[in-house]
């Protein structure tokens, strides 16, 4: 009965291909450069000279022009770019491992996109896959900053002009995270192929700003006083550790809160998207091309498509289309389906064997695992484990 | 824009090649896909760098930075002022002017009060001994106190606290040495010695002899400079638990008593932090290694007993209080009441802060508790399990460490108990918002109630226990 259903279901999503395809050749165009996660061990993206020899070409093939010439430009930074995606992998598959569609990639590149085919949908996995690429990049760009493996950007420095009462205030002169850099070289990197001409580059954009929004956020500085007998004498600041799983929790909620949009009318002025540009911009990615129109795609405002939601915010994830069913095997949109999966049978969750297995059953067995287990600390600073066989039941969809 | 049109006809390339080459064996073949689960590790191997990057290098640059007019103003001092050419009224010139010089640096807020303070304490030494004596010398210093606590701002107060209460304990122990021993400093002397660089700041407390005894006390050695920087150092290592290394052994969800037990600890670090480091300034300025010891952690962090954590907290205050309070008022008061009296006194100096006065004032209702509690157990079992640790050799008692197996645990239990009460004693101190401006009845009301009260409840206990066996 459910098969019929579901059969149904793609029956009517079927018509839909057709219009789809004939814009194919846009789709995808942008993230392409996923597929640098998967080309290697990173020491070989570490172009040492600005040309990049040493480059993969398997790689390089997959990167824009533009992308390309980014990589040139600023050396060390394509390690920083695979470190981001593979960043955005993880964290995907670890937001999404308890659910149907859990983040599956290609094992290795053929020139396709990294996660399938899903993402010629406009639908929500999309737009989180877009989202996390492009904070993981912001996130991990802008650390290469501070730690120098980038040569054509720095630590920021603004820290130090931020005072806003008072001689007390904290001045840092140290290095921090160069989230301007970071920022503005995702927009250049990420959004290369979104020119926002049709509804779904706008997603795409949109969900890339999203994305960025969130790790902006997330640094944070703290501070505690010093003092005797617990006054305030001196005062030491740090930068609160962001963690990029911080930012997957956030944008995994903004997954499960996301938008329906429809095409809007008028182009209306985001008023905060680059809000965020503004107060740290110390390296420009590159000097010659700051053009007015390219500022000028990120001014849009997209429609909620039940009128009377509100319209998404920056941080907002937002989708044009329903997501396909991930319960079974469907080639054509490169869903795995849920055949095999492990599933838990005492929740009632996504992750729990009914919902998981789409009502079609599961298997169980007993299998033994080998973990580790007994872990010891020894000073210092290493972890000594020992490794035990335990009996566990696991149960499989069928 | 010329390049975006190359990438198209780029990529529209590669899109056709792409459809006729990898379309259809793509999606059929299972083995495409991983899914990379194990890849996933909680990020563990990288803790370390991170925390170093993000927390332990923005510290310590940070507070060396600061330190760092404090330092050489501490060096000028010893240089300039202890040389044995220097005349001694050009002595104390120069401590004032350096003194001021940090003050002014570091905490210009409290300049004027500091000025103030030392005129009026100053003048009221000449005051006839008939209309000033006993708790009057005390008179000065407490105008002041209460002058900041009511008219600064919360923020500038909490931050220029140590500083007066620092004036104000040199202020008093000046007066009542000048009532007890008849000798009274003259301005040059006074000045100095209240300004005093090395010990204006982050005190703390050393008293006028010791301050004059600096005179021409000019002596250079490698080992004086081996402890100065081992005690700056020292510092540091404290500086950064107290900052990162707490956070990083334990998150925010390890359960509430271990994050009491956490953030007190930072707390404790912090004050580590301080003392070592005015340690440091103290042997820099010239101060004699006797002085130097300011706080013991080991004996804090494993205590005996509270009253050994009270005791080791600040040494040189502890003495100031034994000698200036304490002693004086047990005369009049009975223990108990100097007890009281003395706890009041130190709440008072660290200014009318309702958290503060309540941690004092519990710790010394608990050490009173514990202290008369243990003596009349040491006494009953004739063992060595009273607050003070028995010296080795001379013991009065006869079951001592050595040859009763129950003296150690009760020892340890008592140990346990202590780490107990400074928990819930420290973890007030937190990072929170209002530790700028000095911590409210709401916050630490809020604090221990999170904690159901245990400690209080626990010294309630006790104080039963000592009640019944009496």
């Amino acid at each position: 009965m459910r098969l019929w259903m579901m059969l149904g279901a793609l029956a009517v999503a079927v018509p839909a291909l057709p219009a789809e395809i004939t814009r194919n050749k846009n789709r995808g165009r942008g993230s392409m450069w996923w597929g640098i996660a998967k080309a290697g061990e990173p020491n070989n993206l570490l172009p040492m000279s600005p040309a990049s020899p040493h480059m993969d070409p398997a790689v390089y093939a997959t990167l824009r022009r533009k992308q390309r010439r980014l990589a040139r430009e600023n050396p060390g930074v394509l390690m920083a770019v695979a470190r981001g995606a593979n960043q955005a992998i993880m964290e995907c598959q670890h937001q999404f491992r308890n659910r149907r569609w859990n983040c599956s990639t290609k094992n290795f590149l053929r020139g396709k996109n990294l996660f399938g085919k899903i993402v010629d949908r406009g639908c929500r996995e999309t737009a989180f896959i877009y989202a996390v690429t492009s904070a993981a990049v912001t996130h991990s760009v802008a650390r290469a900053c501070s730690e120098g493996s980038i040569q054509s950007c720095s630590c920021d420095y603004t820290h130090q002009s931020r005072a806003p009462s008072g001689a007390r205030d904290w001045e840092w002169g140290g290095c921090s995270d160069n989230i301007g850099y970071g920022f503005k070289f995702s927009r250049e990197f990420v959004d290369t192929g979104e020119r926002g001409r049709n509804l779904r580059e706008k997603m795409n954009l949109h969900n890339n700003e999203a994305g960025r929004a969130h790790v902006s956020s997330e640094m944070r500085q703290e501070c505690k006083c010093h003092g005797m007998s617990g006054s305030c004498t001196v005062k030491t600041c740090w930068m609160r550790l962001p963690n990029f799983r911080v930012v997957g929790d956030n944008l995994k909620d903004r997954f499960d809160g996301a938008s329906r949009v429809m095409v809007s009318n008028s182009d209306r002025v985001r008023s905060n998207s680059n809000a965020i540009m503004s107060n740290s911009a110390s390296n420009s990615v590159h000097g010659h091309r700051e053009g007015l129109a390219r500022r000028h795609r990120y001014n849009f405002q997209l429609k909620p498509y039940n009128p009377d939601h509100k319209p998404p915010g920056l941080k907002d994830l937002v989708y044009l289309e329903p997501s396909p069913p991930f319960c079974d095997k469907n080639p054509k949109l490169g869903i795995l389906g849920t055949h095999g999966r492990q599933c838990n049978d005492t929740s009632i969750g996504v992750d729990g064997c009914d919902l998981m297995c789409c009502g079609r059953g599961y298997r169980t067995q007993e299998v033994i695992v080998v973990e580790r287990c007994a872990c010891t600390f020894h000073w210092c600073c290493e972890v000594k484990c020992q490794l035990c066989r335990t009996k566990k039941t696991i149960h499989t969809c069928l | 824009m010329d390049d975006d049109i190359d990438t198209i006809a780029f990529y529209d390339d590669e899109e056709e090649m792409c459809e006729n080459g990898c379309n259809n064996e793509g999606y059929t073949d299972d083995n495409d896909f991983e899914y990379d689960y194990d890849l996933y590790s909680d990020g563990g191997s990288e803790t370390i760098p991170r925390l170093i990057h993000y927390c332990l290098k923005p510290t310590l640059y940070d507070a060396a930075s600061y330190m760092v007019p404090l330092l050489v103003a501490s060096l000028a001092f010893k240089i300039f002022a202890q040389s044995q050419f220097t005349p001694c009224r050009i002595f104390h010139g120069i401590s004032a002017i350096t003194g001021l010089y940090v003050v002014q640096h570091y905490v210009p807020e409290c300049l004027h009060l500091i000025i103030i303070l030392i005129a009026a304490t100053y003048i009221s030494l000449y005051i006839p001994e008939k209309y000033y004596k006993g708790i009057k010398a005390f008179l000065p210093s407490i105008l002041v106190i209460f002058y900041c606590e009511l008219w600064m701002k919360p923020a500038e107060w909490h931050k220029v606290r140590s500083v007066i209460m620092v004036a104000a304990m040199k202020a008093v122990s000046v007066a009542m040495d000048n009532i007890y021993i008849e000798k009274r400093p003259n301005l040059w002397e006074y000045s100095g010695y209240m300004l005093c660089a090395s010990t204006c700041l982050f005190g703390p407390w050393i008293s006028f002899k010791d301050y004059v005894a600096l005179y021409h006390r000019n002596h250079w050695t490698a080992w004086w400079a081996l402890a100065t920087i081992g005690n700056l150092l020292i510092s540091f290592v404290f500086l950064s638990i107290s900052n990162c290394w707490t956070q990083w052994m334990l998150s925010a969800n390890a359960g509430k008593w271990l994050v009491a037990y956490r953030d007190a600890l930072a707390f404790r670090a912090s004050h580590y932090f301080i003392s070592y480091t005015a340690s440091g300034i103290l042997l820099l300025g010239g101060h004699p290694v006797s002085l130097t010891t300011i706080t013991k952690p080991f004996q804090i962090e494993l205590p005996h007993s509270l009253v050994q954590v009270v005791v080791c907290w600040n040494i040189p205050m502890h003495f100031w209080l034994k000698t200036y309070i304490f002693r004086p008022s047990v005369m009049h008061l009975g223990k108990f009441g100097a007890v009281i009296v003395t706890y009041l006194t130190s709440s008072l100096l660290h200014g009318l802060n309702f958290q503060l006065a309540a941690v004092l004032l519990s710790l010394g209702f608990y050490t009173y508790v514990e202290f008369q509690l243990r003596s009349i157990l040491a006494n009953t079992f004739d063992a060595c399990i009273a607050s003070k640790r028995c010296s080795d050799r001379k013991c009065s008692h006869a079951r001592t460490v050595s040859n009763c197996w129950w003296v150690t645990v009760t020892n340890l239990g008592f140990s346990a108990l202590s780490v107990f009460h400074l928990a819930y004693l420290g973890l007030a101190f937190d990072t929170s918002e209002l530790q700028e401006t000095g911590y409210s009845y709401a916050h630490t009301m809020d604090k221990w109630s999170q904690l159901g009260f245990a400690s209080h409840w626990v010294a309630l206990a006790t104080y039963c226990a000592y009640f019944l066996i009496r």
